[in-house]
């Protein structure tokens, strides 16, 4: 059951161009299962209106850590908040995602998407696993410490760490050798929109971190309702309350958005 | 009906009950309004269906709704623990379903009233009636005989008529009006000069309408008899007590539901505080005592 909490800002890091890493402590503990995440918003101030959804990279007792991506006002006042400023918290929210059992895991991770992935890391001992993160630039380097170096592939477009290239340049070829039995995105629409037509025809089952404009985090204004295949015709879902991650093969992905 | 007190949520923010029912005790709210019923299930409008704007957002959601039977198998239920007056909000595409939906729900003795949606700007014809006194009066008056409920009409901001409408509402026996649904309003994304909602148009909510939804409480709540809710951008208690002194008997706290789940408690909070501080004893005290120089 989500509830609402004020946190301070305990840091702020900029990642490199435009992406933010903010640590929270909050006055209540969110105990956030994993797949779960919170919203943010600005305590007092009515523009912007709506908090905005986040993943949560990693919590420790009273400490959440997110990280994103300057792409409007909200996000843009929130990379310029100082330590100590508060802001109100609701979580957490959304049905938790737990990996389905099989032998292999291969992690797909594009920009602050890689953000979904550290808290499985755990449950991953014993298990066969590579994490392939790709990013614009060196942010994928900041977020390699977080994951098992032996398991983890990185790629950047300009070619400054990792690999050179895409991460639809190169997944063919990463799902070829690995032969993963399950793989997880996590990142922009147009790169799940990519990986699903790359991958059709894969046949290790692909799941899907979705994202889409959320208003109430609870599942009553309808916003982020998105269309399942075998329930075209009969109802939708609402990513918020029923969970952010779907096989690809189940969804309809919205034609629009980023 | 009578109210324990005047802050109620307005519909489509608080779905049929059960998602918040976990988190609030809704029985403490002067009441609660459903998101609109329909006939028939309706899937809605495609995504994108919400656009954040300036202190305010405009939706296009499309009445997206599980439609009568559902609502009263799976949503009523979990009234009848509960004592919170409830109020359905009904929404058809034709005179007919509209008398179907309040024939059907007359015998639920659960249901307190019915607020008859004739201004949903995101369904083709979803205004119709809003808009047109003629169509309005007409709809009332075949709807009134059938309920014995109390029989609230919700108008729209997005006609020239408006007091024509909520005067042909009273005439044909309406108990209460509603206002205001959602302004219709656009974005644009400038770059690819498409709509930001999957729609040309959507429904305008939030702060940023309080001062328009604020004018016409006042307008129709003078030119009626009848109790006026007040809706449109109200986040506290001063924006509650702004719409009892314009005329409104009861609020309803709708967008501000979408920030903070509990809103529509810290607005009763707040209000009763501020009726505390400057010693009012009641709503009926203030309301409609806007001073003129």
């Amino acid at each position: 059951m989500s509830f609402l909490t004020m946190a301070r800002i305990v840091k702020r890091e900029k990642i490199c161009g435009e992406i933010f890493h903010l640590v929270l402590e909050t006055e209540r503990p969110l105990e956030s299962l994993p797949g779960q995440f919170l919203r943010l918003s600005f305590p007092g101030i009515l523009d912007p209106f709506l908090p905005r959804p986040f993943l949560i990279f990693q919590e420790r007792g009273p400490i959440v850590e997110i990280v994103f991506n300057v792409r409007g006002k909200f996000t843009k006042m929130l990379s310029q908040m100082a330590l100590s400023e508060s802001l109100e918290v609701h979580g957490p929210l959304g049905k938790p995602f737990y990996l389905p059992p099989q032998e292999s895991y291969l992690f797909v991770g594009g920009g602050t998407g890689a953000a979904f992935f550290p808290r499985y890391i755990q449950e991953l001992k014993g298990r066969r696993h590579l994490f392939l993160l790709g990013a614009r630039d060196s942010s994928a380097n900041w977020f390699a410490p977080f994951f098992p170096s032996g398991n983890t592939l990185l790629l950047t477009e300009d070619g400054s760490s990792g690999l050179r290239g895409t991460i639809l340049d190169h997944l063919q070829d990463t799902v070829n050798d690995f032969c993963p039995s399950l793989i997880l995105a996590s990142g922009p629409l147009p790169l799940l929109r990519g990986i699903t037509t790359l991958l059709a025809e894969e046949g290790a089952p692909v799941w899907l971190v979705l994202e889409e404009i959320m208003g109430c985090g609870i599942g009553v204004c309808l916003s982020c309702a998105i269309t399942l295949k075998q329930e075209e015709k009969r109802r939708k879902v609402c990513l918020c309350r029923e969970g952010l991650v779907w096989p690809a093969k189940e969804v309809i992905l919205p034609e629009t958005g980023n | 009906m009578s109210l324990k007190n005047p802050v109620m949520v307005a519909s489509g923010t608080y779905g049929w009950g059960e998602e918040v029912a976990e988190l609030v005790d809704l029985n403490k709210l002067g009441a609660f309004v459903t998101k609109s019923v329909t006939l028939k299930p309706r899937l809605g409008n495609p995504a994108p269906r919400l656009f954040e704007t300036a202190a305010g957002l405009l939706n296009s959601i499309g009445l997206q709704n599980e439609g009568l039977e559902a609502f009263r198998k799976t949503a009523l239920p979990l009234f009848h623990s509960l004592s919170v007056p409830l109020i359905v909000s009904i929404a058809g595409e034709s005179v007919e379903e509209y008398l179907k939906l309040a024939e059907s729900l007359e015998e639920e003795t659960r249901i307190d009233a019915l607020e008859v949606n004739i201004s949903c700007p995101n369904v083709k014809e979803g205004m119709l009636f809003g808009t047109s006194p003629k169509l309005t009066e007409e709809l009332v008056k075949k709807l009134r005989p059938l309920s014995s409920k109390t029989l609230i009409v919700k108008l729209t901001p997005n006609t020239g008529e408006i007091k024509e409408v909520a005067l042909a509402a009273e005439s044909q026996g309406a108990d209460c009006l509603s206002l205001v649904n959602t302004f219709l309003g656009m974005a644009i994304d400038c770059r690819s000069r498409r709509s930001r909602l999957s729609t040309t148009f959507g429904g305008l909510s939030g702060p940023a309408i309080k001062p328009l939804a604020l004018r016409y409480v006042f307008e129709i709540s003078r030119a009626v008899r009848i109790p006026v809710i007040g809706m449109g951008g109200i986040t506290g208690g001063e924006d509650a007590l702004e719409f009892i002194v314009a005329g409104a008997s009861a609020v309803a706290v709708g967008s501000a539901s979408f920030r903070r789940f509990d809103a529509p408690f810290k607005v009763l909070e707040e209000l009763v505080s501020l009726f505390e501080e400057l010693k009012i004893d009641s709503v009926e005290e203030v309301r409609g005592k806007f001073q003129y120089e």
